[in-house]
């Protein structure tokens, strides 16, 4: 817009006309669907409004004329356009005024970018999804400093649809949300979304992985204030194994979590469950765990015999814990300890009286005893009686025999859904079983080796390399599929 | 009390002038009175002082020759101040008849050290300040004798001497390609090495004798050797790889050797085996086994009634009684250059191995008597059973209330179903996991440096 | 009578989660997302019913300061939350009858939390307790003794103790798999089988 006529000729300011040619340019561009001359265009025009922008009325070189940013300026461009049939324009349009823009409009324009990302046309604006998404954190961010994260949070799930092609697909605006309802000290939003297993990650978020790692972090912080540990501990997990080959900030942060849920939801079961899967990047374990000292020794004295050990740890990193902001976690742990503590118990006492209950977990009296049993007892993880009159505890078994019908239904219910997960995988086997470079190397490997090689689906499926012959989703994969024979190099994929 | 010198039981072969059960730090090595482990492999932590042996250190020193004899006593003189100064002169003294002149050297200035630390205070205060330490402080300086510088000399150039005749020799042998020449050349060449105290020049000189090995007999002895300054060197895996090559010699195997010396081979090389892995802290179960099954092992037990009469105690189920007498010789045991470091684990599995051997009869057991039986309190007997029952040692619950111990048998039925529920469910967060990281490598999704460089805000916290 | 007030509750947790979703679209569709004092606190109330006490906690986090101090229930509501975080029964029965009241539109949700409340806690005696005395039981459900007694009398297979003071409650039966299997139940199982064939 602008820019064509900046270059050609002086004006500096915008001129309705000139816009509403560029709106036309980029209209038919997309009817055609030539993505390629509408990318060019597209940032041509965004790099000229910018230029202009960064050169207010006021300023330098623009001759008297008043630049968008000026009240009411990009409004008019704004009236010009119809939300449905601009909506790729307007993204430009929006994105670099929000950019740019002082305090004093912003309001009217976030105002504006909330409601354009509830109703743009999904099909336009996932031409360039990464324009889109950058808008998005960019309101996402504004919102944080207005101080009012929780109006965000609808417009941004409404966003979030428009970006996504099926319902489990991971976008990089779900991190917004979720950094937002933290923001906003609220759950309800992203409930639903943080249920979802996610099968698939749209273009904009696999170009720019830090917004997978913030929804993994933030959606586990999310899970947390809610004492969701065991969904929690997942997705501190994947944001930790996310492959990598350098250091991230947010995984960092993220396995120190990862150390902390995983004691407190898992405190009871085996030391082991603190490993991590094998596939995790070898970043991790070499330049991450090294730093993370004051955790890894909370592990230790989680699990030594002495009860004081813990404490001592506790008290020695205070500060560590405290700046990191952990410290809630960390006296989460603590009273963790003690649950596992007598939940060990209940494995090797019949009866026990409340005083020696409490001095063995180390509780200050036997009330204290007391009250902590009724809760665990509530909560199904032990099984005792309490009997008041002689201050004793009676651990029983396990009183359920899985005989009943409720157990029945359980099991069904989870024998379905793993069904489901297998047709899943199965699906997804045969995705890669069907690809012709799979198809092409197998066969090389076969007759290579002299052996056909059945490749376990998960494994065959870590190679798969991204240029889009097993995804085909977008219009990347066009223009890169004559990338696909990426296996000249001969190299055996997996050993 | 002080009966024969208490050994561990795969030790007892060592008269024979078996030098394999020695320790030595190569003289370049730390100073062995510095470092307080060093021994395993493993880091061990620093062992505690031991105050009141009961070991007569001259009698328990006739055991061993060579090598060995010094570093046992260089051990005790570290970890036994009351015995320090009687150890080192003995040291001193035996070192004299070998060609270690640095070790000489070395054990002379420990003996300089540990007296002045122990008359000096004596001597500060003027004379007649501390009666009794007096007395012993100003005797034993003046048994000290001075550095022999002369002698040091001697030794040395009698060293070099003869190490260039053994060289010679061992080039005549080689220009004349008289194989079984050569090979005792090398393995003479070795022993004068070890009695310098040089053990990788010792080592190299033994290995080359391989090459020259004709039969069966030869090959055993020279990984005899090899072993041997392997376990000075505290080379546990090349230990066990030179016990399983001597063991896999047809000879060896086919018991065609003559007979005593066969069996006292036998015994070394499972010596030597049973020392590396206990290096390596695994393997008490097995001694014990062993020590029972094996009928010669009542043999050597006769050398040493105390530890008899300590596993009779055990297996008569008498187990305060054998408790108490391993108590008792914890001293001693401690002053053993291998043992030391691993006494006190052994101590606890050889107790753990009782109470879980008392219970194994019972469906209902008394607290009160196993405690008697056991020299315990009620408490720390209560301890010990929990982290049995948690280890799954025990399966049995304790009634605190009735002070009893009562067997307990698991329902198999709802713990599979416990089990399986468990597993299905990990099994299927393990598959979403790996369905998202499917996706992940599809999209090429890798966290990268230049990503993170545009990462300003990092991923910390907005909100907390 | 216990049975009773248990299948009430139950029944009433799939109309309190469509109004729990109810409030949680009103507050966020409000005009600013501020939403009003009454939806706040049912949609509190309504938390702690659903036991999901942490949300409950993060919404009074996110009111804001003037909120807090113009609307007095709010923050009675929020002294229940924090007793019952707490595990502190007595102290949540205290403040679910406060005086003044709480404001009519939050009284049938306060109602039906003490009832929950209270049932969850005899069960929660009835599973952890093999004697417990009468006035502690009278606290946990928070009634006077006199009626805590008729209560506990009411159950089948408790027995009181007036010399000693103590109850003994009695864990109510576990329902055993009492039905032979339907229909329906056999497909099901057949599914499974072929599935597992197919592996």
């Amino acid at each position: 817009m602008s820019g064509v006529h900046r270059g050609g000729g002086g004006a500096g300011g915008v001129a309705p006309a000139h816009w509403e040619q560029y709106l036309l340019h980029v209209r038919n561009l997309s009817a055609e669907g030539n993505v390629a001359k509408l990318k060019e265009v597209m940032s041509e025009a965004q790099e000229r409004l910018a230029r202009c922008l960064d050169q207010p009325g006021a300023g330098g070189g623009a001759e008297g004329e008043v630049g968008p940013t000026a009240d009411g300026e990009w409004a008019k461009l704004a009236a010009m356009m119809d939300i449905q049939e601009h909506s790729l324009a307007m993204v430009g349009l929006l994105s670099v005024c929000l950019r740019k823009s002082t305090n004093d409009n912003r309001e009217q324009l976030l105002n504006s970018t909330a409601m354009f990302l509830s109703e743009c046309n999904g099909e336009q604006i996932r031409l360039f999804p990464h324009i889109f998404a950058q808008l998005c954190h960019d309101y996402a961010s504004h919102m944080i400093k207005r101080g009012k994260p929780i109006q965000g949070i609808l417009p941004l799930t409404k966003a979030v649809s428009k970006i996504q092609l099926r319902d489990k697909m991971l976008t990089s605006v779900h991190s917004d949300i979720c950094m937002l309802c933290l923001s906003a000290k609220i759950f309800a939003p992203a409930r639903d979304l943080l249920n979802v297993d996610f099968t698939d990650i749209s273009e904009d978020a696999s170009a720019e992985c830090k917004y997978i790692l913030l929804y993994f972090y933030y959606g586990g912080m999310l899970l947390a204030t809610v004492k969701n540990f065991a969904r929690a501990l997942h997705f501190f997990e994947i944001c930790v194994t996310i492959p990598a080959v350098a250091v991230s900030h947010i995984m960092l942060e993220a396995y120190k979590k990862f150390i902390l849920v995983a004691l407190i939801d898992q405190g009871g079961k085996a030391k082991e469950i603190m490993t991590l899967p094998k596939y995790t990047s070898y970043v991790v374990s070499k330049y991450l765990q090294p730093l993370c000292s004051p955790y890894t020794e909370l592990i230790t004295s989680y699990y030594s015999n002495d009860l004081s050990s813990l404490q001592t740890t506790i008290n020695k990193y205070a500060d560590t814990y405290e700046s990191d902001s952990n410290s809630g976690l960390v006296d989460q742990v603590l009273s963790s300890q003690t649950k596992t503590n007598i939940k060990r118990l209940t494995k090797t006492f019949l009866t026990l009286s409340l005083n020696e209950l409490a001095v063995r977990v180390g509780l200050a009296n036997s009330e204290e005893a007391e009250k902590l049993v009724v809760k665990m007892i509530q909560e199904g993880s032990i099984h005792a009686k309490i009997s008041q009159k002689d201050g004793m505890v009676r651990f029983d078994n396990n009183p359920e025999h899985f005989n009943s019908s409720e157990v029945l239904e359980t099991l069904e219910a989870k024998i379905t859904r793993c069904m489901a997960l297998d047709n899943q995988l199965q699906s997804l086997t045969e995705v890669i079983e069907t690809n012709s470079d799979y198809v092409k190397r197998s066969g090389a490997l076969a007759y290579s080796a002299g052996a056909t090689s059945k490749e376990d689906p998960a494994q065959s499926m870590s190679f798969s390399n991204g240029s889009g012959a097993v995804s085909g989703s977008g219009p990347a994969a066009a223009s890169s599929s004559s990338s696909g024979p990426a296996m000249g190099n001969g190299s055996v994929p997996y050993s | 009390m002080p009966l024969v010198p208490s050994v561990e039981p795969m030790q007892i072969d060592a008269e024979d002038g078996n030098e394999n059960m020695g320790e030595f730090r190569t003289p370049q090595a730390q100073d062995p009175l510095a470092g307080g482990g060093g021994g395993g492999g493993a880091p061990q932590p620093p062992l505690a002082m031991v105050e009141n042996p009961t070991l007569d250190l001259e009698t328990y020193v006739q055991g061993y020759s060579g090598l060995a004899r010094l570093s046992r006593l260089m051990f005790v003189a570290q970890h036994c101040p009351c015995l320090r100064l009687e150890a080192l002169k003995l040291a001193l003294q035996y070192v004299m008849s070998t060609y270690n002149t640095q070790m000489y050297a070395q054990i002379h200035r420990k003996l300089v050290e540990a007296h002045n630390a122990l008359s000096g205070p004596g001597s500060d205060s003027g004379p007649n300040a501390n009666l009794p330490d007096l007395a012993a402080g100003s005797s034993a300086l003046e048994k000290i004798p001075p550095l022999d510088q002369v002698w040091m000399d001697q030794k040395a150039k009698k060293a070099a001497l003869k190490l260039e005749k053994l060289d010679t020799d061992l080039k005549n042998y080689k220009s004349n390609s008289i194989k079984e020449s050569i090979r005792r050349g090398h393995d003479d060449l070795g022993d004068h090495f070890l009695d310098c105290g040089d053990l990788s020049h010792a080592l190299k000189c033994y290995s080359r004798a391989r090459d020259y090995c004709t039969s069966g007999r030869h090959v055993i002895q020279m990984c005899l050797n090899v072993i041997k300054v392997s376990i000075y060197l505290r080379n546990w895996s090349h230990v066990i790889s030179y016990v399983n090559k001597a063991m896999s010699t047809p000879e060896f195997s086919e018991g065609t050797m003559k007979g005593v010396d066969s069996a006292s081979i036998a015994t070394r090389l499972h010596c030597a085996y049973g020392l590396a892995e206990l290096a390596n802290a695994k393997m008490w179960e097995r001694t014990e086994r062993q020590v029972i099954s094996s009928s010669s092992f009542k043999l050597f037990l006769e050398l040493d009634p105390q530890l008899r009469e300590i596993i009779f105690n055990f297996y008569e189920s008498k187990y305060g009684k054998c408790l108490k007498l391993l108590e008792e010789c914890k001293p001693n045991l401690m002053l053993d250059i291998y043992l030391a470091f691993h006494v006190s684990t052994l101590y606890t599995m050889i107790r753990n191995r009782g109470l879980v051997q008392y219970f194994s009869p019972f469906l209902c057991a008394d607290l009160k008597l196993m405690a008697s039986c056991f020299n315990t309190t009620l408490l720390d007997l209560e301890d010990e059973l929990m982290t049995l029952i948690l280890d799954g040692q025990i399966q049995a619950r304790i009634d605190s209330h009735n002070k009893a111990l009562y067997a307990q048998d698991v329902d198999q039925r709802n713990a599979t179903f416990e089990k399986a529920i468990e597993m299905g469910q990990m099994y299927e967060r393990r598959a979403q996991l790996l369905v998202f990281r499917s996706a992940l490598l599809k999209n090429n999704v890798i966290v990268k440096t230049n990503s993170r460089s545009s990462n300003n805000e990092q991923g910390d916290p907005v909100v907390n | 009578m216990q049975l009773s007030v248990l299948s009430a509750v139950e029944g009433g947790a799939m109309a309190f989660q469509a109004e729990q979703e109810r409030l949680e679209r009103a507050e966020l569709e409000a005009p600013d997302c501020q939403a009003s004092a009454s939806v706040y606190a049912q949609l509190m109330l309504i938390y702690c019913l659903q036991n999901d006490l942490f949300q409950a906690k993060l919404l009074w986090k996110r009111l804001s300061e003037e909120t807090k101090r113009e609307h007095a229930e709010l923050a009675q509501i929020w002294t229940v939350v924090k007793a019952l975080i707490q595990g502190d029964g007595p102290a949540a029965f205290r403040a679910l009858n406060p005086t003044p009241a709480l404001p009519t539109y939050t009284q049938d949700l306060a109602q039906k939390l003490i009832a929950n409340l209270r049932a969850s806690n005899m069960e929660a005696v009835a599973r952890s307790y093999a004697s417990i005395s009468l006035s502690q039981f009278a606290v946990m459900v928070g009634l006077t003794e006199e009626a805590a007694l008729a209560l506990a009398l009411s159950q089948s297979g408790w027995r009181h103790d007036p010399t000693e003071g103590a109850l003994y409650p009695q864990e109510p039966p576990r329902s055993a798999l009492s039905q032979t299997p339907s229909q329906a139940q056999l497909r099901q199982l057949t599914n499974f089988m072929s599935f597992l064939e197919k592996q």
